[in-house]
């Protein structure tokens, strides 16, 4: 299955942030590479970055500890958001293409 | 080109257990993850290390090693081996840091020295000398994860020493290189005073930086900070035990 253009920008753009967020280094930039990713419908790309991620921060400490796999928590989240909003929020049927 | 129900729903239904198919193997990624993270973070790790040395080597260095310093070390020793007390010198491993906070979101840093290099887990990890940043966490063959003191929810018995004298508190991780602990009002504390690890090899812990007001009128709240900039660090030292 070959990407369309909108798709390959999407899918670089996320790339090159969650690189940014470890080279900059500043770690929110990375968690925007993978909200752009799962929230514009790439469930899979997203959720990949964001195992990568958790498994290169390791576990986070406190009471954080419990979620274990944050980021990929709030991956499946973002997806979980997607897929509300495409079903009661997003005009899958927009006026102008009837 | 027309379709009839039968074709449409076909397409559907192909549709639909291809979601299944992709959810499934997500879900078998997730558990592969979760049960292998330990061989999966050595792996990322050995695999990003020369990029992370790229990246940092220009950062300055961290390590202080003044001449006072170490008359003052070279001191302390001297006294405890007068009173019958002399320090057995750990081993010490210098380590290069690969990742640091802001990198790392929860105060935490990776460093290229693993368990081949002689690291374990629990080890104290210095800035230098006395200033105790953390602890190792996790050890990898050649790298290592050190969770610092100042980490979200991390709590830890130490010392604060004041021109008053010591009383024992519980600090506890803040992020961002800092920790919060709560003390009695009647406590004389000012910015300043050190906190240092309980025992006759001690160490310093942090430093406060403030006093605020408390949870309560009977307690204050000292505000500290790591002895060190975990920001700028680029080697620390890992104690062997």
């Amino acid at each position: 299955m070959i990407p369309n253009a909108a798709s390959r920008w999407i899918y670089a753009t996320t790339f090159v942030l969650a690189a940014a967020g470890f080279l900059i280094p500043l770690w929110p930039v990375a968690i925007i590479g993978v909200a752009v990713a799962t929230l514009s419908g790439r469930f899979v790309f997203g959720v990949c970055l964001a195992l990568l991620l958790d498994i290169a921060w390791g576990a986070p400490t406190g009471t954080a500890a419990y979620f274990y796999f944050p980021v990929t928590i709030f991956a499946l989240v973002g997806t979980l958001a997607h897929l509300w909003g495409k079903r009661f929020v997003i005009d899958s049927n927009p006026r102008e293409t009837l | 080109m027309t379709f009839n129900n039968a074709q449409i729903y076909s397409r559907r239904g192909k549709r639909g257990s291809g979601g299944w198919w992709l959810a499934g193997v997500v879900v078998l990624v997730i558990l592969l993850a979760i049960f292998l993270r330990g061989p999966l973070s050595a792996a990322w790790w050995q695999l990003v290390t020369p990029l992370m040395q790229w990246r940092f080597a220009s950062a300055n260095p961290s390590l202080e090693t003044s001449a006072e310093y170490a008359a003052l070390a070279a001191e302390n020793k001297d006294l405890k081996a007068r009173l019958g007390r002399p320090e057995v010198e750990g081993m010490r491993v210098l380590a290069g840091v690969l990742s640091r906070p802001p990198a790392t979101p929860y105060d935490t840093l990776v460093v290229d020295a693993g368990s081949a290099e002689g690291v374990a887990e629990g080890a104290l990890v210095s800035a230098g000398g006395t200033r105790i940043l953390g602890t190792v966490a996790q050890v990898y063959t050649h790298t290592a994860r050190v969770t610092l003191f100042s980490a979200p929810g991390q709590k830890y018995q130490a010392l604060l020493t004041t021109a008053h004298g010591t009383l024992p508190l519980e600090l506890e991780g803040q992020g961002g290189g800092s920790l919060r602990a709560q003390v009695p009002a009647a406590t004389i504390a000012t910015v300043g005073d050190q906190a240092v690890l309980p025992g006759i090899a001690g160490g310093l812990v942090a430093e406060v930086v403030g006093v605020g007001a408390g949870e309560s009128d009977s307690f204050v709240a000292l505000y500290f900070q790591e002895p060190a900039n975990v920001f700028e660090l680029r080697y620390v030292e890992i104690i062997k035990p």
